[in-house]
């Protein structure tokens, strides 16, 4: 049966979907392409979460109660760190490319993420760490933890965007990179700085996930597909649209996981979106001509 | 054949034999993986490279192929060729299936639709167990059987796959070369200049898809005989990403370039072997590198072929128009609030050049969008000849003899002038007649001289005159101009003025939107003005440059301004 439990646990999935979602439509907005890596940055982002818990146990003499929530602004730090990096080998070097070509080059990126996360970590499942102790919040608390940090979050982010003039110029030059550039906003660093952002959601959702869904190398294709399926089921380029379609999913797979199976849940979701997009080939809400991938 | 090409043949025939003299089992084993790979990415480069459809799930009909030949020879007692064919079925159906919703969709919905479908195939490829063999997958595929003669592993398997790479390669050139591959560039790299030379884009991605699934499914059919397990791991996303890699780094549309891909990333393991695991790294860095400083692939290094000029007009040909006629009644289109066309009735015949002029804004090119069907009518009829053609589509009118040339050229950069004429050419004309056309297209815009010219060499002028030949290549019976002389100095555009006359002179019925009224005032018969998408004013040039309602809201400014620019 559909209780209280399920739904918290689809609405802690649905935080972590959302934000790299989100992460993903910035980078959508910003350079008209795909980031096929997104999915691989938040396994990163997991993996990161659990070098950080291993050390801050291993560094401190009390038992830290939230070690997850302790950690989440350094994993945001470096994952905004690497973010910078890929969009210097990635993003940078293509700039005066079709959007196809970026579209490739987060593949290749994904490719590496994938393998070194492989070659340092191995094969096998590591748990990260719980995002408050059981002790403190009740069984239920990691997961409301989950839900709260990302809101938080997504809280900070729509303020950032809306209520800052950083936020504004970011937006401009998605919008309208030559026009932003004629009223002197400095485009680039702007997109850099958006994939700092982007790649910082998507680590972030890989610390939620990492305790309860366990971090692999092989994790990102299917995270990115949740976050290409949200945006599409949201609108393309819709920043709301995109948490919206990430809760949706995450209701969706967590309800029909928990009545039917795991399988049924991806497969049915998977005939969903071509469904949706057979219907209406602009997608669910779409009707922005952006730049096309 | 050129000295090149056979010089080429002789030498990859005596490395091959020099290969199967001295090579062991191992290498020939990796070589037709090699070759196996080669079909697949054969297979991708029709879709990605010449269709440009960014599919992800060639790797998903490789596994289909693959699992379609481990059940049938394994539990259905059928032999290997039948199975091979049972698999380029199974996989040809599900592609034209796929194709129908899919292949009108726009690149990231489309990459994301193939890559649902990808993993769809690969969740029943696991989890469908009493058919797949779930995780374990299938065991015990027994070697190929052609013609009741079993390919044992080793130099026949070797032979048997490089001959079916052979047969791929040959699938591929003739699909995809010549003027095909004229017509496929243009509408991959210009997709509305494609429409408006009558080119059907959706037959030729469904084509070319459908095509490219069942070399996937081959080159799966002949992975299952050759290890003899078909796994789960054929439908992995991972296969999909070896094809997307060999091809990018080999080159998405030279033969050649799938041959170096398919070699490399069948080798690059093996010879990476001493970094371990850290290959994989390299792998995708190399990937990324290759997109960055080679973004045609190591193929792309060799120069492009191109279609030598094979016929030569001097001087041009009268033009073979009908008595044609293209009528407009109660023409409307809104882009929300705004009326862009509001209810325009004209008609364009034979022999006349008809004018449209008015302010910006006023219609003229959503006008010339609606008659040649780049855009739909919210309301009203278009008539070609007698017959309606509100609700075809534009490449369909343009093969009903309605032809148009851009404002700003749209043209393939890196075609020839002959090349780029000879791509609106339709391919139901032999090589004969097609050359004959772009002959006498080149010839009526004073082009002939630069049929070997690229494109992105040519002068502002001539992209111009090579936008006319193109439209003037389908053998049209109706010409559409938009702003042919925007931007041309005052003795280009005489020159101009002096061809678009001579054509209908000949008999073409020609349209032409322009603000240049220097130019357009003496070549024109006809004018319509055009204010808030309403004809405002019709007549012969001369009473329209009189007319108080037209200088009022179009030509009186144009004359101030002169006179502004004069002070």
């Amino acid at each position: 049966m559909i209780g209280s439990e399920t739904l918290i646990a689809a609405g802690g999935l649905g935080a972590a979907y959302a934000l790299a979602a989100l992460g993903f439509v910035l980078i959508i907005n910003a350079v008209g392409a795909v980031n096929f890596a997104q999915g691989d940055f938040v396994m990163a982002g997991g993996y990161v979460a659990v070098v950080a818990a291993s050390w801050l146990s291993q560094n401190t003499d009390v038992a830290v109660i939230a070690p997850g929530l302790v950690i989440l602004p350094l994993v945001l730090l470096a994952m905004a760190v690497i973010g910078l990096g890929f969009s210097a080998l990635a993003y940078l070097p293509l700039r005066r490319r079709p959007p196809m070509a970026v579209f490739i080059s987060t593949i290749a990126i994904g490719i590496m993420l994938r393998q070194s996360a492989n070659a340092f970590f191995g094969a096998a499942p590591q748990a990260g760490p719980v995002m408050v102790a059981p002790g403190l919040a009740g069984n239920n608390g990691h997961q409301l933890a989950m839900i709260a940090a990302a809101l938080v979050v997504i809280a900070a982010l729509h303020g950032l965007l809306n209520g800052t003039q950083f936020g504004r110029h970011l937006r401009a030059s998605a919008q309208d990179p030559q026009m932003a550039a004629a009223v002197g906003i400095p485009v680039t660093r702007m997109i850099l700085a958006t994939f700092a952002l982007a790649i910082a959601l998507a680590g972030l959702a890989g610390l939620l996930l990492s305790h309860q869904y366990l971090v692999q190398p092989d994790d990102g294709t299917t995270y990115m597909l949740k976050a290409y399926i949200a945006v599409t089921l949201g609108g393309w380029g819709r920043i709301n649209g995109a948490v919206a379609g990430a809760l949706a999913i995450a209701v969706f797979e967590t309800v029909v996981a928990t009545l039917v199976s795991q399988v049924l849940a991806e497969m049915l979701l998977y005939v969903l979106v071509l469904a949706v997009l057979w219907v209406r080939p602009q997608g669910l809400f779409g009707k922005i001509e952006g730049r096309r991938a | 054949m050129t000295r090149q090409t056979l010089i080429g043949g002789g030498v990859v025939s005596a490395l091959a034999v020099l290969f199967m003299a001295n090579a062991g089992g191992y290498e020939m084993r990796l070589m037709s993986l090699a070759g196996i790979y080669t079909i697949a990415v054969l297979g991708y480069q029709m879709a990605l490279g010449h269709a440009g459809v960014l599919s992800l799930a060639q790797g998903a009909f490789f596994g289909v192929g693959a699992y379609v030949t481990g059940i049938l020879t394994t539990q259905h007692n059928l032999d290997g060729a039948a199975a091979m064919l049972a698999a380029m079925l199974v996989a040809a159906v599900l592609a034209a299936l796929v194709a129908i919703p899919v292949l009108r969709l726009k690149t990231h919905y489309f990459a994301l639709a193939t890559l649902a479908i990808a993993e769809v195939v690969h969740l029943l490829a696991v989890n469908w167990t009493t058919v797949t063999g779930g995780a374990n997958g299938i065991y015990g595929v027994p070697p190929l059987v052609l013609f009741s003669i079993e390919i044992a592993s080793g130099w026949p398997l070797l032979v048997t796959v490089w001959s079916a790479v052979a047969l791929a390669a040959g699938l591929v050139f003739w699909r995809t070369s010549g003027r095909r591959g004229l017509r496929l560039d243009l509408a991959r790299e210009t997709p509305l200049a494609a429409d408006v030379v009558g080119i059907n884009r959706r037959r030729q991605r469904f084509e070319l898809f459908v095509l490219s699934a069942i070399l996937a499914a081959v080159a799966g059919s002949f992975q299952a005989h050759a290890i003899g397990v078909v796994s789960p791991a054929v439908t992995d996303f991972a296969l999909m990403v070896t094809i997307l890699v060999a091809t990018l780094v080999g080159g998405q549309q030279r033969i050649l370039g799938a041959v170096i891909g398919g070699i490399l990333v069948i080798h690059l393991p093996e010879w990476f072997r001493a970094f371990d695991v850290f290959y994989l790294i390299a792998y995708g860095a190399a990937l990324l590198l290759v997109i960055i400083v080679a973004p045609k692939g190591i193929a792309g290094f060799w120069p492009r072929r191109h279609l030598q000029e094979t016929h030569a007009a001097q001087p041009p040909p009268a033009l073979c128009c009908r008595q044609a006629s293209l009528h407009c009644a109660n023409l409307r289109k809104h882009f929300g609030g705004v009326k862009a066309v509001d209810g325009i009735t004209a008609r364009f015949t034979t022999g006349q050049i008809t004018g449209v002029i008015g302010p910006n804004g006023s219609g003229k090119s959503t006008l010339l969008n609606l008659l040649t069907g780049l855009i739909r009518a919210d309301g009203g009829t278009i008539t070609l000849d007698h017959k309606e053609v509100t609700s075809l589509s534009a490449d369909t009118r343009a093969r009903a003899g309605l032809a148009r040339a851009f404002q700003h050229p749209d043209l393939v950069r890196e075609h020839r002038v002959w090349e780029a004429v000879m791509a609106a050419i339709p391919l139901s004309k032999d090589s004969v007649q097609a050359a004959k056309d772009a002959a006498a297209a080149c010839a009526h815009v004073d082009l002939q001289g630069q049929a070997a010219t690229l494109v992105e060499h040519l002068s502002p002028e001539g992209l111009r005159r090579l936008e006319i030949a193109r439209a003037l290549a389908t053998v049209p019976d109706i010409l559409l101009l938009d702003e042919p002389a925007a931007g041309l100095t005052a003795a280009e555009q005489d020159r101009l003025a002096v061809t678009v006359r001579r054509l209908a002179d000949d008999g073409l019925a020609i349209i032409v939107v322009e603000h240049g009224m220097r130019f357009l005032l003496p070549l024109a018969d006809t004018i319509i003005c055009l204010d808030q998408g309403q004809v405002i004013a019709t007549g012969p040039a001369a009473e329209i440059a009189e007319n108080p309602e037209v200088i009022d809201c179009y030509l009186g400014r144009f004359e101030e301004a002169a006179k502004e620019a004069g002070k």
